[in-house]
Order: structure tokens, then sequence, then C-alpha cells
């Protein structure tokens, strides 16, 4: 283990104030005995560098998918207090709401018997890939109702049912954006990648429910073992990379301004309530919205598909729910004994609420919010439930993914895309992608296990197992 | 090619080096083309654009950034990027032509331009930096 680390407990670490110059409070991360290899100091430095930011509570947190990333690290949860604390745009990422959700069908494993047409199918129907670009031809008007109403919106132009929307965190639609904070660079970027996937980590994958962990939590959620599912993982586009990138640079020049000492220039940041903070999250709860829509209209491509290709009916698909990764929220957390306004940034972290919590939907409630976990490509998926301990621990967050452990160069110099797909083929998994230097970099060796990840959450209890899925077939960006 | 990739988890961190400060940002736009497309492209479209900055790293951010937005609203692949630093910014020049997934398919798609670790240092002769491009 990294010098200077303390351990507090069985999957529980400490970053003691002083391991860097400013810490206001000290860092705290949960890895498993088997997950400490993966641990890198440059990680650990950027947790360290996030519990110097103003306004910090409690302490600077990392879940066991912790990597180097940029700004924050990638697993990343920090909570500031809203009077006195800061936004920092490195703290959510490029990709504001770069979030995943989950599909039921009524079919089974012995009805996909045309997997490749399937795959063939959502992959001419979902854009893929750097370059490509949407079908939609959206007008400044549907932008803003796009941005300011999420989810809600995509259901309204027809892209989905009514109970979409409550199944979605924040309902698809973050109050408190406001398109006159997104850039016409940005609105540019974003009318031609509206119900785009994307690239990189990004995918749509074929699922099977291989193992029900929970039976009455799977049971409320409505996945039964043996179900094919559906799991789509994007973001924001580049209407989102944008906001990232312009307001950045505004808080960049405004670090100076209100006093800010910062040892990473990504983490650029101004007072919640100033008004380049609230310009920021004005910007970003609308970039945040614009996924929700996004990820609304990919789920329609795949409903018209799957429908014309299975002969089910559209209404059969149900969403189980649809949670974001990369997003600040404001949100209210029991602290010192009191219930207190604070603004949660949740970076490669997925918010996990417990049974009961107002936000969760009102047909989970006994249960708690979905928490999807998606696996590298070719392993296992995870639906878990949010809890108590969440909310007292870790400001109502877990773990967002299998957590990168090699880079790209690395991975795409040892794997051999074509390889990786032959290899997985044999498995019965079918991968679908625009070049195989894509299938290299996103391999299932480049990434930690997703069941070990998902275990330390579970044996901490920050989040509890209900479902588990195997990959059938995956469209990489 | 005066840059190289260096090992980082996540994302795209790119050492460049150069003789000057206008070289080195033009490699870095070079760099950055050069993790988004494959192939080869002709000058036959050309823009230009200015940015503003307090001290060359932020110059360089905005640059890079004002690069990737162009290239993705544009579609266009530039191959040809000149530079010329002036009074708290830079003007570029770029010649380049329209994307196509033949030839310029296959790379990775870029999300932004990262602050984390930006500095620009003299070593010797040259000028150099790590600038990571987030994927």
């Amino acid at each position: 283990m990294i010098n200077g680390l303390k351990r507090t407990g069985d999957l529980e670490w400490e970053v003691p104030i002083g391991f860097i110059e400013g810490m206001r409070v000290p860092g705290r991360f949960f890895l498993s005995e088997n997950l400490t290899a993966t641990l890198e100091e440059g990680a650990v430095t950027q947790l360290a560098n996030v519990a110097t930011m103003p306004g910090i509570i409690r302490h600077s947190l990392a879940m066991p998918d912790i990597h180097w990333g940029y700004g924050f690290p990638i697993g990343g949860v920090a909570a500031f207090d809203y009077d006195t604390g800061v936004i920092s745009p490195g703290g959510v990422g490029f990709d504001i709401n770069c979030g995943v959700r989950l599909l039921t069908t009524p079919l089974t494993i012995n009805d996909i018997t045309k997997k490749k047409e399937i795959l063939d199918q959502l992959y001419d129907a979902v854009p893929v890939g750097v370059g490509a670009r949407s079908s939609l031809r959206l007008s400044p008007k549907q932008l803003d109702e796009m941005m300011i109403h999420g989810s809600t919106w995509a259901v309204e132009e027809g892209f989905g049912t009514k109970e979409d929307v409550a199944h979605c965190e924040e309902g698809g639609s973050m109050k408190g954006a406001d398109p006159s904070h997104v850039s016409q660079k940005a609105r540019s970027r974003g009318v031609p990648q509206s119900g785009t996937l994307g690239a990189g980590n990004h995918f749509l994958e074929i699922q099977v429910a291989s193992e029900i962990c929970d039976p009455e939590a799977a049971k409320v959620f409505g996945v039964e073992a043996g179900q094919i599912c559906i799991m789509v993982h994007c973001g924001s586009r580049g209407l989102g990379h944008q906001v990232c990138t312009d307001h950045l640079q505004i808080l960049e020049r405004a670090v100076d301004k209100y006093h800010i000492s910062l040892p990473d220039r990504q983490l650029a940041c101004a007072p919640l309530t100033s008004p380049e903070g609230r310009a920021y999250f004005g910007g970003m709860a609308a970039s945040a919205n614009y996924a929700w829509a996004n990820r609304q209209v990919i789920t329609h491509q795949i409903r018209n598909v799957l429908a014309k290709c299975c002969g089910i009916g559209y209404d059969d698909i149900k969403l189980v729910y649809d949670v974001a990764h990369n997003v600040a929220k404001i949100e209210e957390h029991v602290v010192d004994g009191k219930l207190t306004k604070v603004c949660v940034h949740r970076k490669g972290a997925t918010r996990a609420f417990g049974p009961g919590c107002p936000d969760v939907p009102h047909d989970y409630s006994k249960i708690g919010q979905p928490v999807i976990i998606p696996g590298s490509m070719g392993s296992s998926s995870y639906l878990l439930k949010g809890t108590d301990e969440a909310m007292m621990r870790t400001f109502g967050s877990t773990c967002h993914g299998a957590g990168r452990i090699l880079s790209r160069s690395q991975a795409k110099k040892t794997i051999k895309g074509s390889q990786v797909r032959e290899s997985l083929g044999r498995e019965g998994i079918m991968v679908k992608a625009p070049h195989d230097g894509a299938i290299a970099e996103e391999a299932p060796g480049a990434y930690k296990s997703s069941s070990e990840v998902v275990s330390v959450v579970d044996r901490l209890g920050i989040s509890r197992l209900v479902v588990r899925f195997e990959p059938l077939g995956v469209i990489k960006g | 090619m005066p840059y190289e990739e260096r090992e980082h988890t996540a994302d795209i961190l790119m050492h460049v080096w150069a003789q000057d400060i206008p070289t080195l940002f033009e490699e870095c736009g070079h760099a950055l083309m050069a993790v988004m497309y494959q192939g080869s492209a002709r000058p036959d479209c050309t823009y230009s654009f200015t940015v503003t900055g307090i001290d060359h790293e932020q110059i360089l951010q905005a640059f890079l950034s004002e690069l990737l937005c162009l290239t993705e609203t544009e579609n266009v692949v530039f191959s040809e990027i000149a530079v010329s630093l002036n009074e708290g910014g830079l003007t570029a020049r770029l010649s380049g032509e329209p994307f196509d997934r033949k030839i310029h398919g296959g790379g990775s798609e870029v999300k932004g331009i990262s602050f984390s670790g930006l500095s620009i240092s003299r070593q010797n002769d040259e000028y150099v930096l790590d600038i990571l491009f987030d994927v």
C-alpha cells in the first residue's frame, strides 16, 4: 500500500490530513485486499487534492472503482456546504450526466435466435462512433425544451412512455437547468449528436439476467431470472463536453477573484452562490437533461428494433431505471445530526438512495433506488439497491462500474481487438464496433473485476446486490 | 513526430516537445488530430480563429478546446496548423478536408482538454509539456 495511508476498517482506508498541504478534511476510500494492488498514487493524490477545496464536508470520498482521472479521481464523491462551499466542473467531468439505463424485455434467451440480425439492426438504428450524426433535426426551440425538460421532452415528442420518466433519477429532468448558460458552440455540437451513442467506453449491450440475489427487490424492479435485458451507457455528447469546457475557462479565471488556492487547475471552482457557480450549475443541469433525453431517444430506437425483430410490443420493453454517473446535485443530507443543504459531486459514482427517500420512485420506495453497475465488455453487470448505510456514510453514493486498470495505450499494445472479438465469440458474446482498436481499449483485461468491485460495496452495505447479468451481444461506440 | 503517448489509466496523456512555443502549440494540435483520426487529410478548406488567456497554459487549453469544437462542428480533419502568438492570445490558421469514415475513421472521440498536470517547461533547448485529453 502507498506510504502515508491508514487502514481504518476491513474495506476502508484513510488519507490523513497532511498527506498533501492544505487538506481541510481526510480522504476516505474503500477497497478489498484483492483490489489494493490496483490503487494508483495519482488517484490518491487527486483524492487528497479534493480535500483542499473550500466547504468540503466530512471526507473526500472514493468508491472501490477509484482510478486516476483529472481533477477529481474517477470514483470520487464530495459534498460541499451550500452556503460556504464550491462547485467545480472538475468534480463532474466533461461528459456531464454520462449515465446508464436498464431495460427489461418479455424475451428469454431461447427467444434470441437471431442475435446477429438484432445486433446489426441496433447498430444501424443507433448512430455510434466518431463522426456519427443524428437523424433528428432539432430546432433551437426544441433544443431549449430538451435542455429544460430532459426525458419529459423526449416522451412528449414520441420517444417513449410516461412510465419511463418516473423511472429516471431526478425524473429525467433536473431542476435549475438554464439554457442561457449553454453557449452557441455547445448547441452547435449538441444538435447533430442528439440520439447518438458516442465512442470510448459507451455501449449498448444485450444481456441475460443470470442470477437473482434478492428475489423481493428483483420482483419489485421487474426483473426475472433468464430474462433478456438491455443496458445503455452514454452521456451528454458534445453539448455537455462544451459546457464543461466553457465554464472551466470561466471558473479558471474566477479562482483568483474568490481567493481560492488549488493544487490542480482542473479543480477550478467558484462558490455555489456566486454568479459563476450558479451559471455553471444552470449549464450543467441543462446538459444533464440533454443526456437523459439522449438516452430516451436511444431507448426509442431500441424498442423499434426489438419490436420489429422479435415480434414484441413497444410498451413491453420497460425502463427499470436510469442513473447519472457524472453530476453535481443539490441534496439534503444529515451532517452532525442536522439536515443540511449540500452540493454532492459524483464523478464516476452513482447515487444510491435508500428506502423511503423522497427522490426514489414511488413503486420502488420500500426497496430503495435501483443502482445499475455495468461491467467491462464480456463481464458481468449488476443491478443493486440503495441503502440507509449509503445515506449515512457516502452521501447516498456507491461505485459506478469496474474501473480501469490498464491505460488505453497499454491495452492496445498488449491486447488485439480481433482476438478479443474471437475470444468473446467463443463464449457466445457477439461484439460490434466501428473498429478493432475500440474493442482492444475496452477489453475485459483493461478493467478491474466488476464482481469484486460490487462485492465491496455490498459488503460495506452502501448498496446491496439484486441481480447479476451476463452479456450476450455488445455494441461499442 | 514530436509527441508521444504516456501512460494514463483513464484518458490519453500526450508528451509534446518543440523548439519554440508556437511550434509546441501546433504539435499539440497535431497530437489531438492524431488521437481523433486516422489517415491523412488534404488541405482543401481553411479556417482561422483567435483565443485569449492569461498565461501560456490557459492559451493552449483554449486553443485546443477551440480546435476540438471546430473539428466536431465543421466535421473537418485538420492536417495543417499554423499558430502565431500575440499579446494575451494567439491566432490559428488551419487547413484540412471533410471527415470521411472510410479514410479517417478508427480514432478516439475526445471529450475535452484538461488542465490537470498542464505545465509548460523548458528542458535543455526545448519546450515540453504533458497534456491530457479526456476520451
